[in-house]
């Protein structure tokens, strides 16, 4: 009997350990998944009965149905969304890396270094929108009044867009830096000793040994850059408010607005966000299978 | 020592299971408390001086009143997340509102989710006429008939200037003299206005020269009409003032840029709320630099746009009769007592408070009340007037960054605001 108790919990005890995940992971992800899939179908606004509506909001989305303005607003918002993600990940990945680099080099000053480039990022995206609005300012901006210019940082393009990429690379350099200082830390010293026994340079060390090595660490940082570039919302509106003439409204700023700045179209929004994780979906795939094949590549 | 960390290990599991699953059921305060009161949640999204000010208000009303066991609890929230959380939470009982603050261009845009109470019989139960509040205030409540908002204040745009720069004599009364003086007085890096050409109070600016002109943003039937001639001659004269060929504003002025300029001494004139009567400190100090005059072309009756702030009551909380009365003594208190309200930068509703020596005290407040007195709210009972407001601004904003003319700016903001109001209906 004792026994058969004891196996009882064996058995049970790995499902209980998984438990809490799979709990959470239905409750906030699988279930506002399913509900999202099901609420695109509707008309909805959260207060007033949901109504069946088929297909209407992808309809609107594709622009086969109404004026055509819900199609050109989120066509843009995905257009300006793909350009962040386009030029802001690869920022977002050079230079931590870059950085870490530096920072595993310079031991003196490695914990200064760390705070003062991880700092940034323990500040809310509203702080560094607010710090930045002061520091751009064309008028009264600390940048223009030591440079002696009057760029418009904020209010014309394509330096709102400058402004934007500079705030988030500010920002989210440290973040990827301190993965990469762990990955680099791990790089076997033995390796990277008899490369330079061999007349390995420092380009050549970084290439063959520590790049390899520290492939694991930017294929995730990859990912979450990816995801997180997608994601972006902060930086255009508080900065920007999503202009000049909405040419910095992302697709999550549109799909914020459908769901809570207006009307409350739920079920558009919910449409609007299964489109955007598709897109999602398809690029940051693409990037990882790029990544793995090269990676099976160098190991054969 | 292994056997103990395993049934830790489930136990802390499991725990963590229950806490979650238990975590998710919602706590909120009953109306009644257990000892008899009625506990009423008070929404408004006054975060600035205003809102302390609500908070002493609420304070005092909750010590006046503990013998007939009223009790609100007030809740800041700010006022983009107060719609959105209004929205989602209107139909939970037990942290939905009872009294929710808002302004009045909102409310028929949200009646469209069918929350709020009607409060018809508000006048007869308090005792109050129109005649005693300011006829915009009184009037923005009222949607189809019925009453929806329970006037607070209104709160006009008005035109702050430096006294170290300008005389009061010198003061503009229409816009072209306006524009005249700022173009004399543009010199030596002070510049007469800074235009804000970000999304902002220029569009305030804007819709009052439309409106004190006798324009519209929508005709009869509630189709836009803010690209019409008169509409396009308003922004064309604002445009000139940034981009013409005497510029009497720097350019890419950004949000905040002009309140900046205008407290270096970089600008003479500063267009805001009465609220920033208290950032400039105005009230405290009457030796202050900085002065308030009415708007241009606002001063001989003209109608003026301004907001009005108004409370609301949720049908799905207020209940009972015996509820919504409380709420309605709540609203008539908040009223009466609005001279404090004034001090936070609010002209009351309540015209009676205008009338007392200590409002008349209040100098700084003096141009809002005229302007107060003459203002309109727009064609706020429209559900997609707000909507329209928000695309007009866009258009302000793209003339003023000379992204396009005016004309260009109002006729894409116009079919954009048609194009929003057609796939409304999907």
């Amino acid at each position: 009997m004792k026994t058969k108790g004891k196996k009882y919990i064996r058995a049970v005890q790995p499902y209980l350990f998984v438990a809490p995940f799979l709990f959470f992971f239905v409750l906030f992800a699988l279930v506002p998944l399913v509900m999202g899939i099901a609420i695109s179908f509707t008309k909805w606004d959260y207060a007033s009965p949901m109504e069946w509506c088929g297909l209407d909001n992808y309809k609107l989305l594709f622009g086969a149905l109404g004026s055509g303005k819900v199609a050109k607003d989120f066509w843009s918002g995905i257009l300006h969304t793909l350009l962040f993600v386009v030029v802001e990940t690869p920022l977002l990945i050079l230079i931590p890396l870059g950085v870490a680099l530096l920072i595993t080099k310079c031991r003196k000053i490695k914990k200064f270094s760390m705070g003062f480039f991880y700092f940034p990022t323990i500040l809310s995206i509203t702080t560094v929108c607010i710090l930045f609005n002061f520091l751009l300012d064309t008028n009264s901006g600390i940048i223009n009044h030591y440079l002696h210019t009057e760029i418009p940082w904020i209010t014309q393009m394509p330096y709102a867009w400058i402004s934007i990429f500079l705030l988030s690379t500010w920002w989210g350099v440290g973040g990827n830096m301190i993965l990469y200082i762990a990955g680099i830390a791990n790089v076997p010293q033995e390796l990277l000793e008899a490369a330079t026994l061999d007349g390995a340079n420092a380009l050549q060390r970084f290439f063959y040994i520590t790049l390899p090595c520290i492939k694991r660490t930017m294929l995730y940082t990859f990912i979450m850059t990816t995801i997180g570039n997608f994601n972006m919302l902060g930086q255009s509106q508080v900065l920007t408010a999503g202009g000049p003439d909405y040419m910095t409204s992302t697709a999550m700023m549109v799909i914020y607005d459908t769901a809570f700045g207006g009307k409350n179209n739920f079920g558009r929004a919910c449409a609007m966000s299964i489109v955007f994780a598709a897109i999602m979906f398809v690029f940051t795939f693409v990037g990882y299978r790029l990544q793995i094949a090269d990676d099976k590549e160098a190991s054969v | 020592m292994k056997k103990f960390f395993k049934w830790m290990g489930l136990l802390l599991c499991g725990l963590l299971s229950l806490t979650a699953f238990f975590g998710c059921g919602s706590v909120g305060d009953p109306v009644e408390d257990e000892t008899g009161f009625i506990v009423l949640r008070f929404w408004n999204g006054f975060t600035g001086t205003d809102g302390e000010t609500m908070d002493r208000i609420v304070e005092n009303f909750n010590r006046e009143y503990e013998e007939k066991q009223i009790k609100v609890v007030a809740d800041k929230i700010p006022w983009d997340t107060l719609f959105t959380k209004l929205t989602t939470t209107s139909s939970n009982l037990r942290s939905a509102p009872h009294i929710v603050a808002m302004s009045a261009s909102r409310i028929a845009g949200m009646n469209l989710r069918n929350i709020f109470l009607p409060m018809d019989d508000i006048a007869e139960y308090l005792g109050v006429t129109a005649d005693e509040y300011l006829q915009s205030a009184w009037n923005g409540g009222v949607l189809n008939g019925h009453r929806l908002g329970f006037p607070i204040d209104v709160h006009p745009t008005a035109m702050y200037y430096n006294k170290n720069l300008i005389q009061e004599s010198e003061l503009p009364t229409t816009w072209d003299e306006f524009f005249n003086i700022c173009k004399a007085k543009t010199k030596d890096g002070v510049y007469g206005w800074a235009c804000p050409s970000m999304y902002s109070i220029t569009k305030d600016v804007f819709i009052n020269m439309l409106y004190s002109s006798g324009g519209t943003m929508f005709d009869g039937d509630y189709n836009p009409i803010f690209d019409n001639q008169l509409a396009v001659s308003k922004l064309d004269f604002l445009n000139n003032m940034v981009n013409g060929t005497s510029p009497v504003s720097p350019k890419n002025v950004g949000a905040g840029g002009d309140y900046t300029l205008f407290t270096q001494g970089k600008s003479v004139f500063y267009f805001d709320g009465p609220w920033v009567i208290n950032t400039f400190g105005l009230l405290d100090n009457p030796d202050s630099n900085i002065g308030v005059a009415p708007l241009p072309d606002t001063m001989n009756g003209q109608e003026n746009f301004a907001g009005s702030h108004q409370f609301t009551l949720m049908k799905n909380t207020v209940t009972s009769d015996r509820i919504k009365n409380a709420c309605y003594t709540f609203m008539r208190y908040v009223n009466e007592h609005s001279l404090d309200w004034a001090k936070a930068g609010q002209v009351p509703a309540l015209k009676s408070i205008h009338e007392t020596d200590e409002y008349k005290a209040l100098e700084p407040l003096k141009a809002f009340t005229e302007m107060a007195e003459h203002s309109v709210l727009g064609e706020i009972e429209y559900e997609y007037w707000y909507e329209a407001y928000n695309y007009m601004g866009t258009a302000v904003s793209n003339a003023i960054s000379g992204i396009k003319t005016p004309t260009q700016a109002l006729q894409e903001a116009v079919n954009d605001f048609k194009g929003f109001v057609e796939d409304e209906q999907y």
